[in-house]
Parts: C-alpha cells; sequence; structure tokens
C-alpha cells in the first residue's frame, strides 16, 4: 500500500514536551551513596511510623513521592503520544499528530474538582497532510486509548484541528457518532489495526 | 606357533563385538598390542597379526564392507595402543605397514580409508618412520580422486590430520618441498582432492593446512595463487544451522580462514585487492563488511617487510575505505575501518607514510571544508594522526591551520560544531599520545607540534569562539557548540610539551587560570548568581552545558593540579556574591545546594585511594568550613548552613569509604596503631586555623597529607562544628534531677530564635550533623574510641577539652536539659557509632535513666523532634547495654524495665481519663523503641522482659487505648539503622525468629473471636500482629500462614484505613509473592474485601479533600503543617493503602494463578479499577492503568 504521506516531518524523542524532572540525574560511574541528595534526605528516626514531622525543606519532594495532582493535559498527552502511527513506525508525539496544546480538559484541572464531577477531554488532532485518509483510525486509537485509560466520569471527544484536514468535517462527524464508533470496533480488521497501534503504549 | 590363532582370535573377537561394547573392544586391542610387543620375533608376530585380517580382504563382496572396515580397525586400534612406545616397530617394519594401508587408498575407497587413515596417522609419529615415505603416502590418499568427497565427513577429518600431521614433521616438510623442487607442487594435488569441503570441522583444519602451506613453504606465484583460490572462495564464511551441530562457531571459522588471509606477505598482493574488491561490493550486510574490515586489519598488521606488502597497497586502501566513513552510517563498520586505516598509518614511514598522508589530506581537506562531511572527515583525520608521532608531526601544522580557517569563515551552527569538536578530539588526542616521563627520543623533537598547542591555540582559535558564543543573547542552539568546546578547554590545561627534557606544561598559569574562568563560569558562577547563561527561559544554565562543564572541570582538575584552588576561591567567592545579592534569589539554598554537588563531583576522580584525592577531599572540605563561617556570621539562615554540613558529610564519607573496616577482636596486632586522646589534640593543635578564636577551618597543609591521619581530621572536623553549634551553661535547676548543679551544654547563639518554623530548620541541621558525626565515629576502632573518650564527649560534645579539671567533675555526662533536650541528635550522632564496650558502664547507666527519666515526663519539655531523638537515643543507648554473663547488668536493666513497666501501668486501665492520650501514645512508643534495642540483643527468655510482657499483652487489650497501643507494636521489629551491623549494634542471629515466637505466634489465638476472647480484643489483637508482621521475614512466619491468611481476610472488614490496612495489605502481598497457593482457596473473600478497602481509602481521602474539619478531626493527635505537595499524613496514610490495593490487583493477574481462577472477579473488578484511574494521586491512577489494563487483557 503507498503511504498517504512518505515523507513526514519527525520530532526527536528528546525534544517532545514531558514533565519536568527537577532531579539531577546520577552520572555514571559516581557512587550513589555520595550524592548531596540522598545525604540529604530526613534521617530515618525522623521518619514514619518512628515519628511524622515535615521535613522542612523548602524544596524537597514529600518523601514517598506521592503528590496529590489532577489529571492534566501532559497526563492526557502521556497517554496518547505513544500511540504508534497506523502507516509509520513512529508515535503519534513523534508525528506531531498530537500535541500539547491542542488538548483541552474542562473544568480545567487547577481548579479543585470533585472526583465524581463530569470532566470533557477534548484532544485536537492533527494529520501530517490534509488529505490523509487514516485519521479517522487515528481518532478512534485516540479515542479508544482514552476511554481505556481515563476513570468513568471522563467523556472523551477527539476532533481534527480546524483546517488541518480537507475533509475535517466529515471525520469529526464519524468520530463523534458513537455508534459508528462502536460498530466500528466491531470490525476485526479494524480492531486489528488499533491493537498494533495502541502496542507501543504503557 | 601358538601366537597365530590368538591374533585370528583376537581379530574375530573384534570384528564380532558390538559397536557399543567400547571397553570390550578397547581390551581387545590391549591384548594383540601386548601380544606384539611381548613377542621374541617381531617381524614373525606382525606378519601373523595384518594376516589375521586376511579372511575380510580377500572378499570384496558388498556385504562384507562394514566386517572388513572393523577389521581393518583392528589393525588401526593396534597401531593407537602401540603408539604407547615409539619404537616398537623397526623401519622396514613401518614401510611395510605404510605400504599395506597406502595401497587401501587405491584398491579399497570403500571400507579401507578410516582404518587406513588412522593407521598411517599412527605410523608417521613412530621413531623409525622415513621421511621419504610422507611423499608416498600423499601421492597414495590423492589417488582418492572423486572418491574422497564420498567418504564421511569424519573420515575426510582423518584425512587432514593425516596431512596436518605430515606437514608438522619437518623432516617429511622438507622433503616435500625439496623433492618437488621448491614448488610445493603436491599442494596442487591437495587442492584438486579437497576442493569442495564443506564441514566446518574439516574446514578448520585444511584452512590449518593452508596457512602452514604459505607461511613454510616457499611456493610459487602460481601455486600461491592457486592457494589463494582455493581459500578466498570460501570468503565471506559463515556457518549453516545444522541438524547436528558442531563444536565449531562461526567465529571460529572466521578466524581460521583469516589466517589463510594474513598467513604470509606473498598473498598481500591477491588478498589486500580482494577485500578490498568485497568491500566495495553492493548490498553487504553489516557482518560481512566488518569480518572483511577485521581481516584487512589482520593482514596489515601481520604481513611482514611493509615495503612489499602494505605500502603498494595504501592508496588503494585508502581510496575506497574513506568512503566508508564518509557516507558511513552503521557504527560498527565506521569503527572497523578507521581501525584499519590506523593500522595502515602505523605499517608506513618516511616517504612513502608522506605520500599516504598527502594524499589523505587532499581529500580531508575537502571533506572538512564542506558541512556534511565534516564529522566524518573529522573522524578520519584522527584517525591517521593517531597512528604515531610521525604522522601526527606531518599532518597536524596544514590540518590545524585549516580547521581555523574554516572555523573563521563559517557561519553554519552544525558545521562550526563539527570542527570545534573535531579540535577537541585532536587536542585530547595529543593529550594521550604524548609520551609520559622526560623520554628524550633525539629525532623526535617537537614531534607533537608543541608550538601549536600553546597559548596560540587558546588565544587564537579557542578564546574567541567562546566569546562569539556565549554571550547572555547568543541563542539556545549555540549550547551544543559550548558543550563541544568545553570538551576541548578542559584538556587544554594537560597540553606538555613533547620534544627533549622534562616534560613542561605548554601552557602558563595566566591562561590556565583564564581557561578555567571560562570553564567556571558556567558551571559555578552563574548557576548561583546569574546572569542567565544562553537565551533560555527556565534555568540561569541549560543543564545540558552544566553536565559537559562539570566533566570538563573534572577532567581538567588532575591534569593541572592548581585547578582546584581557584575553583574553590571561585564557589567561596560567587556564594558570598550570591548571598548579597539584593533581592537574593528565592531559590538560593537550592542552587547552593547544587552547585556545592558539583563541585563534590568535580573533584571526584573515582579512585579515592591516592594522597593527593585525600589532599584534594580535605581541602574542599575546609572551603565548605570556611562557606559555613562566614554564612554564620552573616547569621544565614540555618537552610544555608546545612547545605556546608552536607557537603561535608558527602565529602567525608567519601574519604573515610576506602579505609580497611575495623572488625572487633580479629588480628589485632595487624591493626595500624590507634589514635589515642593525646595525638588527637596534638594533631588537633596542628589543624586548627591560625587566625584563631571562633574560627573553625582547619586548613590542610601537604605535610598534614603526608601522615594521612584521615580519621583525625574528620574527627576534627566534628569537633569543630560540635563546638560551634553549642556552648557550656548551667541549666535551669530542676529539684530532684541528676544533672542539679552540672554544668550542661546548650545551643549556641548561633542556633538563637523561637519562630517555629525558624526552630524547625535549626533542628534539620542538627540532625543533619548529628548524622555526620556518626559516620565519622563509628569508624573508629574500640580502643580508640575507648582513648578518645567518645562516650563522655557524646554528652558534653567535646567540650571537655577546654574545660578545667574542676569544671570536668561537675560537667552533666546524660543527655543535656538545656534548650529543650534540642542537642539530643547530637549525642545520638556520636553514641550510634560507639562500640558497646567504649562505653562506661557507670556512664551508660545513668545516662539510660535519666533519658527514661525525661521521656516519661508529663507533660514533656520538649519538641517532637527531640522526642524522635531522644526516642532513637534510647534505642540504642538499650542495644549496646551488653548484659551478656554480667548478673550485675541483668539486674540494672531488669530494675529500669520494672521502672517502665510501672509507669505504663499507672496509666492504663478503665478509670484513666481520656485526656492526655496523645502523651500516653507517646510515652508508650518511647517504649516501644526501648524494647526494639533490647529483642535484637541475644536473650534467654520472655521472664526476663516484662516490659515486653506487658508491651505486647496487656498493650492491645487497654480499654482506653489498647488499639492505638497495638498500631504501634511494629515499632519493636521494624528495621532501623542505629541497630545495624554498621553501627556496631548488638545482634542476634535469628533473634527475629526468637521474638516471633516469644512475642507473635503465642497470641495468634487470640486474634479469632470466640471461646473467651471478645471482638475488641480480637480486632485489638490483629492490629497488634500485623503492625509486626509487616516487618518480618516471610519464612519467620511461613509457619503459621493458614491463621494468618484467616486473620488477614478477616480483618479486611474491621481494620481502619490507614496504618492497620497498610501492614494488613504488605503482609497479604508477601504472601501473594512467596506462596500464592496459600490464597487461592479465598481469592474470592479477598477481592471482595479489597475492592472494600479501597473504596474507604478513596472515600477517606476524598472526605479530607473537601472538609477542612474532617482533616483537622483526624489530623488532631498528629496535626502538623502540610507540605508544598499539598500530602500530609492524613493524606498519606489512605494513598499507601490505595497503592497497595491496586498493587495487590495487579501482582494478581502476574502469572500467579490460571487464568481460569481469576476471570469469575473479572468483572466485579473493572469497574472499582476504571474508577481508580481517576485517583487523585498520579503514581495510584498509573498502578491503576497498569492493573485495569492485566485484568482487562485476562480472557
Amino acid at each position: 500500500m503507498d503511504k498517504d504521506n512518505a515523507n513526514p516531518t519527525i520530532l526527536n524523542v528528546s525534544e517532545l514536551p514531558t514533565r519536568q524532572n527537577k532531579k539531577k540525574a546520577t552520572a555514571p560511574g559516581k557512587d550513589a551513596d555520595l550524592d548531596l541528595d540522598i545525604v540529604l534526605r530526613k534521617p530515618e528516626y525522623l521518619s514514619a511510623p518512628f515519628c511524622d514531622l515535615s521535613w522542612a525543606s523548602d524544596d524537597t519532594d514529600s518523601d514517598d513521592g506521592f503528590t496529590i495532582e489532577p489529571i492534566d493535559e501532559q497526563e492526557i498527552y502521556d497517554l496518547i503520544s505513544t500511540i504508534s502511527d497506523p502507516e509509520h513506525p513512529l508515535s503519534l508525539g513523534q508525528l506531531a499528530v498530537v500535541n500539547l496544546p491542542d488538548i483541552h480538559i474542562t473544568p480545567s484541572p487547577s481548579l479543585p474538582a470533585d472526583p465524581n464531577t463530569l470532566t470533557q477531554v477534548l484532544v485536537k488532532i492533527t494529520p501530517t497532510i490534509t488529505h490523509c485518509s487514516l485519521a479517522t483510525v487515528i481518532g478512534l486509537g485516540i479515542r479508544v486509548r482514552l476511554e481505556q485509560a481515563l476513570p468513568p466520569n471522563y467523556r472523551v471527544d477527539v476532533m481534527i484541528k480546524e483546517g488541518t484536514h480537507s475533509q475535517d468535517d466529515q471525520v469529526n462527524k464519524q468520530l463523534a457518532d458513537k455508534e459508528r464508533v462502536a460498530a466500528a470496533l466491531e470490525n476485526a480488521t479494524l480492531k486489528g489495526v488499533l491493537d498494533k497501534m495502541l502496542e507501543t503504549c504503557v | 606357533m601358538a601366537a597365530a590363532p590368538k591374533f585370528d582370535e583376537l581379530a574375530l573377537k573384534y570384528v564380532l563385538a558390538d559397536k557399543d561394547e567400547q571397553d570390550q573392544q578397547q581390551a581387545i586391542l590391549e591384548q594383540a598390542a601386548q601380544a606384539i610387543e611381548e613377542s621374541t620375533n617381531k617381524r614373525i608376530a606382525i606378519g601373523q597379526w595384518v594376516a589375521s585380517i586376511s579372511q575380510w580382504m580377500q572378499s570384496s563382496g558388498e556385504d562384507d564392507l562394514i566386517s572388513r572396515a572393523t577389521a581393518l580397525d583392528f589393525l588401526a586400534g593396534t597401531l593407537h595402543v602401540l603408539s604407547r612406545n615409539r619404537d616398537t616397530l623397526n623401519a622396514d617394519q613401518v614401510k611395510l605397514l605404510v605400504t599395506f594401508f597406502s595401497s587401501l587408498f587405491e584398491s579399497d575407497h570403500k571400507a579401507g580409508i578410516t582404518a587406513s587413515t588412522k593407521a598411517l596417522r599412527q605410523l608417521i609419529v613412530t621413531k623409525h618412520f622415513q621421511f621419504t615415505l610422507g611423499g608416498d603416502i600423499l601421492q597414495s590418499v590423492c589417488k582418492l580422486g572423486d572418491d574422497f568427497k564420498l567418504q564421511a565427513p569424519a573420515t575426510r577429518l582423518e584425512i587432514y590430520h593425516l596431512f596436518w600431521g605430515l606437514l608438522e614433521n619437518p623432516a617429511v616438510a622438507n622433503d616435500l618441498e625439496y623433492r618437488h623442487d621448491n614448488a610445493g607442487g603436491f599442494i596442487l594435488d591437495l587442492l584438486n582432492l579437497c576442493r569442495n569441503e564443506r564441514d566446518p570441522e574439516n574446514l578448520m583444519v585444511w584452512f590449518a593446512i593452508l596457512k602452514k602451506f604459505l607461511r613454510d613453504f616457499n611456493p610459487s606465484t602460481d601455486i600461491t595463487s592457486e592457494i589463494f583460490k582455493t581459500f578466498s572462495a570460501y570468503f565471506p564464511i559463515s556457518l549453516r544451522p545444522s541438524a547436528t551441530p558442531s563444536s565449531v562457531t562461526t567465529d571460529d571459522l572466521k578466524a581460521a580462514l583469516r589466517f589463510c588471509f594474513c598467513a604470509h606477505r606473498r598473498v598481500a598482493s591477491l588478498s589486500v585487492p580482494f577485500l578490498v574488491d568485497k568491500l566495495d561490493k553492493v548490498d553487504q550486510t553489516v557482518a560481512v563488511k566488518v569480518d572483511i574490515l577485521s581481516t584487512l586489519d589482520a593482514c596489515l598488521t601481520k604481513y611482514d617487510h611493509p615495503q612489499q606488502s602494505v605500502v603498494p597497497h595504501a592508496d588503494q586502501i585508502w581510496g575506497s575505505l574513506k568512503y566508508e566513513v564518509r557516507n558511513g552510517e552503521i557504527q560498527d563498520i565506521v569503527k572497523a575501518t578507521l581501525k584499519v586505516l590506523c593500522t595502515l598509518t602505523k605499517r608506513l614511514d618516511g616517504e612513502d607514510l608522506n605520500s599516504f598522508l598527502d594524499n589523505a589530506w587532499r581529500d580531508l581537506k575537502e571533506d572538512l571544508s564542506e558541512s556534511k562531511y565534516t564529522a566524518q572527515a573529522g573522524r578520519l583525520l584522527v584517525a591517521i594522526v593517531g597512528a604515531n608521532s610521525q604522522s601526527f608531526a606531518f599532518l597536524m601544522p596544514r590540518a590545524l591551520e585549516h580547521i581555523k580557517a574554516t572555523l573563521k569563515h563559517n557561519t553554519a551552527v552544525l558545521h562550526k560544531r563539527h570542527l570545534i569538536a573535531l579540535m577537541s578530539s585532536i587536542v585530547k588526542l595529543r593529550l594521550h599520545m604524548v609520551p609520559d616521563g622526560d623520554q628524550s627520543h633525539s629525532e623526535d623533537t617537537g614531534v607533537f607540534s608543541d608550538d601549536l598547542f600553546g597559548d596560540s591555540l587558546f588565544f587564537d582559535l579557542y578564546l574567541p569562539f567562546w566569546e562569539e558564543h556565549s554571550a547572555t543573547s547568543s541563542p539556545i542552539e549555540y549550547i551544543g557548540l559550548l558543550r563541544e568546546a568545553m570538551q576541548g578547554l578542559g584538556a587544554l590545561v594537560g597540553q606538555r610539551s613533547s620534544g627533549n627534557g622534562p616534560r613542561r606544561r605548554l601552557y602558563s598559569d595566566s591562561t590556565c587560570e583564564t581557561i578555567l574562568s571560562l570553564l567556571a563560569k558556567p558551571v559555578i558562577m552563574c548557576p548561583l548568581k546569574g546572569p542567565k547563561y544562553l537565551d533560555v527561559t527556565e534555568e540561569t544554565v541549560p543543564q545540558d552545558l552544566l553536565d559537559a562543564g562539570e566533566d570538563a572541570l573534572r577532567n581538567a582538575v588532575p591534569l593541572y593540579p592548581p585547578s582546584l584552588q581557584y575553583l574553590l576561591r571561585v564557589y567561596l567567592a560567587s556564594v558570598k556574591d550570591a548571598y548579597q545579592l539584593q533581592p537574593q534569589p528565592h531559590d538560593l539554598a537550592l542552587r547552593i545546594r547544587n552547585v556545592s554537588a558539583t563541585l563534590c563531583a568535580v573533584v571526584y576522580s573515582g579512585t579515592s585511594q591516592s594522597k593527593a584525592c585525600w589532599l584534594n577531599d580535605a581541602t574542599l572540605i575546609n572551603t565548605f568550613l570556611q562557606g559555613l563561617q562566614w554564612m554564620s556570621l552573616e547569621k544565614a539562615d540555618p537552610k544555608f548552613l546545612v547545605i556546608f554540613i552536607d557537603a561535608i558529610h558527602v565529602i567525608i564519607k567519601r574519604a573515610l569509604k576506602i579505609l580497611p573496616a575495623f572488625k572487633p577482636s580479629s588480628k589485632r596486632d595487624s591493626r595500624p596503631p590507634g589514635l589515642t586522646k593525646e595525638q588527637f589534640r596534638d594533631l588537633a593543635e596542628k589543624f586548627e586555623a591560625p587566625n584563631g578564636a571562633g574560627s573553625i577551618e582547619a586548613p590542610v597543609t601537604e605535610e598534614m597529607v603526608r601522615k594521612s591521619p584521615r580519621r583525625a581530621y574528620c574527627l576534627f572536623v566534628v569537633q569543630q562544628l560540635y563546638r560551634r553549634f553549642t556552648t557550656l551553661t548551667t541549666p535551669p535547676s530542676r529539684s530532684g534531677r541528676t544533672y542539679d548543679g552540672l554544668i550542661a551544654v546548650a545551643l549556641s547563639e548561633d542556633l538563637e530564635g523561637e519562630a517555629p518554623e525558624l526552630v524547625s530548620r535549626q533542628d534539620i541541621l542538627l540532625n543533619q550533623l548529628g548524622q555526620l558525626a556518626a559516620t565519622v565515629v563509628r569508624v573508629f576502632s574500640e580502643e580508640e574510641q575507648k582513648a578518645l573518650e567518645l562516650d563522655t564527649e557524646a554528652f558534653r560534645l567535646f567540650h571537655t577539652q577546654d574545660s578545667d579539671s574542676e569544671q570536668k567533675k561537675i560537667m552533666s555526662e546524660s543527655l543535656s536539659p538545656c534548650s529543650n533536650f534540642r542537642t539530643a541528635p547530637l549525642s545520638l550522632g556520636i553514641m550510634q557509632g560507639l562500640w558497646p564496650v567504649a562505653i562506661r558502664e557507670d556512664l551508660h547507666l545513668n545516662a539510660t535513666n535519666d533519658l527514661i527519666g525525661a521521656l516519661t515526663t508529663i507533660p514533656m519539655p520538649f519538641s517532637e523532634t527531640a522526642r524522635a531523638a531522644m526516642d532513637a537515643l534510647l534505642c540504642v543507648l538499650s542495644n549496646k547495654f551488653d548484659t551478656k554473663n554480667r548478673d550485675n547488668l541483668m539486674a540494672e536493666r531488669l530494675q529500669t524495665q520494672r521502672f517502665l513497666v510501672q509507669k505504663m501501668r499507672s496509666m492504663m486501665g478503665p478509670r484513666q481519663m481520656t485526656s492526655n492520650i496523645a502523651e500516653k501514645l507517646r510515652l508508650f512508643r518511647s517504649l516501644l523503641h526501648y524494647l526494639a534495642g533490647d529483642v535484637v540483643r541475644p536473650l534467654t527468655g520472655l521472664d526476663e522482659n516484662p516490659l515486653l510482657t506487658l508491651a505486647i499483652e496487656d498493650g492491645p487489650m487497654d480499654i482506653m487505648m489498647g488499639r492505638q497501643l497495638a498500631q504501634n507494636l511494629g515499632l519493636i521489629v521494624m528495621p532501623r539503622e542505629s541497630l545495624s551491623i554498621m553501627n556496631h549494634a548488638i545482634r542476634k542471629k535469628l533473634g527475629l525468629g526468637w521474638f516471633y515466637h516469644r512475642g507473635v505466634a503465642s497470641h495468634l489465638d487470640r486474634c479469632f473471636a470466640g471461646a473467651g476472647v471478645d471482638e475488641r480484643e480480637a480486632v485489638n489483637r490483629s492490629v497488634g500482629v500485623f503492625s509486626m508482621l509487616r516487618h518480618l521475614d516471610y519464612n519467620v512466619y511461613a509457619s503459621e500462614i493458614s491463621r494468618i491468611v484467616l486473620m488477614g481476610i478477616r480483618s479486611l472488614s474491621t481494620f481502619k484505613v490507614g496504618m492497620e490496612t497498610e501492614s494488613l495489605l504488605l503482609v497479604l502481598m508477601r504472601i501473594l509473592e512467596e506462596d500464592p497457593s496459600r490464597l487461592q482457596r479465598h481469592l474470592a473473600s479477598l477481592i471482595q474485601g479489597l475492592i472494600a478497602v479501597y473504596g474507604m481509602a478513596r472515600n477517606v481521602a476524598d472526605a479530607a479533600k473537601f472538609d477542612p474539619n474532617a482533616a483537622v478531626k483526624e489530623g488532631q493527635e498528629r496535626g502538623y503543617p502540610s507540605k508544598a505537595s499539598g500530602v500530609n499524613a492524613v493524606d498519606r496514610d489512605p494513598i499507601a493503602t490505595r497503592m497497595y490495593t491496586l498493587q495487590f490487583f495487579l501482582k494478581l493477574t502476574e502469572d500467579r494463578y490460571d487464568t481460569h481462577l481469576l476471570l469469575p472477579y473479572r468483572r466485579n473488578l473493572l469497574r472499582p479499577l476504571a474508577t481508580a484511574c481517576g485517583d487523585s494521586v498520579r503514581e495510584i491512577r498509573r498502578t491503576a492503568l497498569k492493573a485495569r489494563q492485566a485484568w482487562e487483557g485476562l480472557s
């Protein structure tokens, strides 16, 4: 099969948006024991369950690495950017089909919210070329991935980003039609393609 | 003639023997051989022996093949046995036998070959073998003709070995060469015979034969060419997978074939063009190309007389191989190619070398000017100039000039980056090529272009380049340029002269300093005080650049030792400047910490063995001490001071790590002489800064390093720091206390201030300092600790020395009550590192009792932080109390316990008021800390531990606070650093097993309601049991696992979400990992129970988040400020529970059970797992997603 876009622009994996990692990686060969971060940790006898005091150092994370953070755009991005493109051995993130600024969550995750509030996630995808025949499949893949990974109170919408596809109306209509989506998932061939795309998700 | 039938008999027996009965056959052969050896007339005996097989030899029918072969094998086998004595057979007999067996190659191609070959192999090594027979044998064998390839591989192998054996015999080899008129024509027959060999094992021998022939004979060109044709037809060789795998690998074959190619220079004119031609063929795989290149490399290395063998091909090799690098994408190929080119250059010299380099440079010059090929050309250049000093000296002047010019006239960032990277490689290459020591090579004067690599290189190239690209406004793309340049700068300072006379540095001190300042700016200065490096938004200096700079500096420090002093000066000055900036950067503390860590890493060379490294470490410690001193004079916040303490800790750990560990009671004599108090005092005086009082500096001198008293220096640093942050005072009088009227230590004015936030940061400092002391104290031996009286210092905190003897008498030897006991972490630090025997008995007892007295006072006059350190101190003291075989101490210990029991009892019971629960709980926890130290020590029985009985039996039964007490029982057994062997704790082997049987197993029955056990007791006891089990090894409780599982399932519905469920889940998870079959019958109730637990944990968290009052209510007892991350303990407990529940669900699917066992629960579980994907904690969401996918995937 001829590829729709045989020569897409590819982003380097290291250039994709990631969560800022504050911790400095230990240089190889350096003794982990002698890392300043490790020495600075709270002495054992001041940690739970010996004693439960805050270690008022203003720049360390909580001891156990658990932080309360809502599901944000970056997390959605992490879930879908690793999906493989159906025609290239590359991820949707590398092909810039999904982009962090094109993910919208309402109500905004920065506001405190009841865990049971209905939340809407809108992902706008950018096909690599305007006549991409696989845009629907990609949209479907993203939809399936998010529905499998998000809790029941999340509603997922996938759309083509305005002006990036010659038939965006039609594709959007297909992606929004629940029955057509359900029917598509019954199709064994299509299911096979989707499974292949989602294989690379971790 | 009695022997005649004997050989016949033997032969018959041999032929009829079962092929599998090798022992029997061997025995027959032995008999035959013995008969020959012992016969008086060997000629006759041998005649009879040969004749014994005549009955089979006469028949020529197809059916008799096997018998005939076996019969011949009888002869061959006998010869094999006879070969143990090389002169059994005389020359005639050998000749006769050789003729006989050789004849079979003509007459009996079907049955005779294997045995004949075997026999001949034996015959050619006999003493009386005549070398002239060698040629005859070869001729006979060659008569096999086309029937050779019809022989079985094993037979052919025998024949190859026969050839090998003949060639190995010098006399035979000589004769062959002579007879064939220097041409070795016989080899043509062999080549003809052995064409088309395919068997790997046979090929190994065949290649060896060819190699030997090429090397040891002197074949004509035609014959050489024939041989070359034969073996080169196999190239590149590979091994097809076969049903009968041989022991030969592809690599063996490749190596054997490679030896043929490089056997002798006379094949050079054939093999080099052949290999180059092969390389140029398109569609070669990576493995083949690497094989070709390795073979070529072997040829170039091995051929002698390079004038004839290498020089004629040099240009052809270059012309072809340069493209492998220029257009190459596969690193393995590129590397192998560069290796060949380097080898090639090494083999050339004089005019040939120059002409080769001229030729190469024409290509390289062009490529260096073209961005697309610069990097590749650079690699080629480094490969050829790196070959030897001649090529370096010949090519480098032109190359440098060209690189400089290209850099100057170029604007493309990528091109510049490749060029500067090439420069750095060259500079580093030179560093490695200039030989060490003061060798004088008269002809090598200036071989490494000293003049080109001196100051001019820096000032003409690096400095302008750096200045052009490192401006604050420079775009971020320049980062790559700077990183590459840094590599070169780091290597510049180490450049040395290469000519006659002693090695000297090519760079002046001032230039080195300028170079270092370029590197120090982005690594040390800018991260502290700015300005930003490059046009970036987030960090001051991009991490990549910082890492590259750190690397460059790490390399530079050993190359140019004065650089350390310079860097340290820059560091201190930058810290001071940054601190005085107005306004101060909000994250200054973090910045200082990061830069300090960088500095530690820069100075760390990985091998801290040498004294030079210790000098560096000590210098670094002193710098941090200076920083600390300056900060405390500036009245800086404790958060700044603690950075320096931590940095010192890192360096001290590093410096002490290489010292041999002291083991008690082992090889006392072999130890280095110990440190005594007097010695330490003398040393301390030397260490002390000349500028005197109040200073905590400890300047380092060469002399100090020569003696290398690392441990004394480290102890001195601890002493200085302890004294700095504490002072002597008279504690407020409290009647009835032992320390009435005594002098004790208190916190010094550096740590004044009342604000809770400030006090909390001061406490961090004190704790960190204590831990630093522990690191130092524990490296001393028992004797040294005693001599240094460290037990006393644990409470006097090194103030003894300055006090007069009167004062000493009234100085307290218990934990100081001053400053609200906040010096406890300092005392703990020292005490934790002491050997038990280094603590004086009276001091130990008094200190323990005073500490217990303080801890059991209500209301408590100290903070939670102080209490934590005091509890830890109590644990250490109780553990180091060595009662073994000491009745008086045992009595003291029991008395202490009784006091605690009495104290505890007075607070328990139904009549007690509900107030003060929190304080009572704290007291109970202190008691558990005491027990923790006590139970790991060797003991005899529970009777001797009334406190343990009270805690475990009566604690959970208490009507008012039994449940809370039970929750805390785990404190007794949880692993602690302070009770580790490293800290010289007294530990009993299997101590925890003992504890389990005495303290836990005996209570399991009372964890189930019914028969005299009420529900409350059952639940409380279960809480206690699980809180202890979570810290115990699975094998300890494996025997009671059924009961524990039942208890666990029941507890899922009775335990409170938090600490209780956390322990329970950890134990269940351990059982699941260790022995899943134990849970198999209970899967339904477990999964159901766990779903409920997760739900509850989620509800608790959600409620806490939305109802601030709930949080206050829950956290009333242990309320403390929530952290920046928003997680406080109230939330954290359910977080762990939720995490463990999901991990449990995930682990269930990990191949522990058959899918059909799990499928019934899939439906019920998917919904809660989907909900869990919306958990408020990201890590939990991740686990939930994994579990959800795992369960979705079950089918």
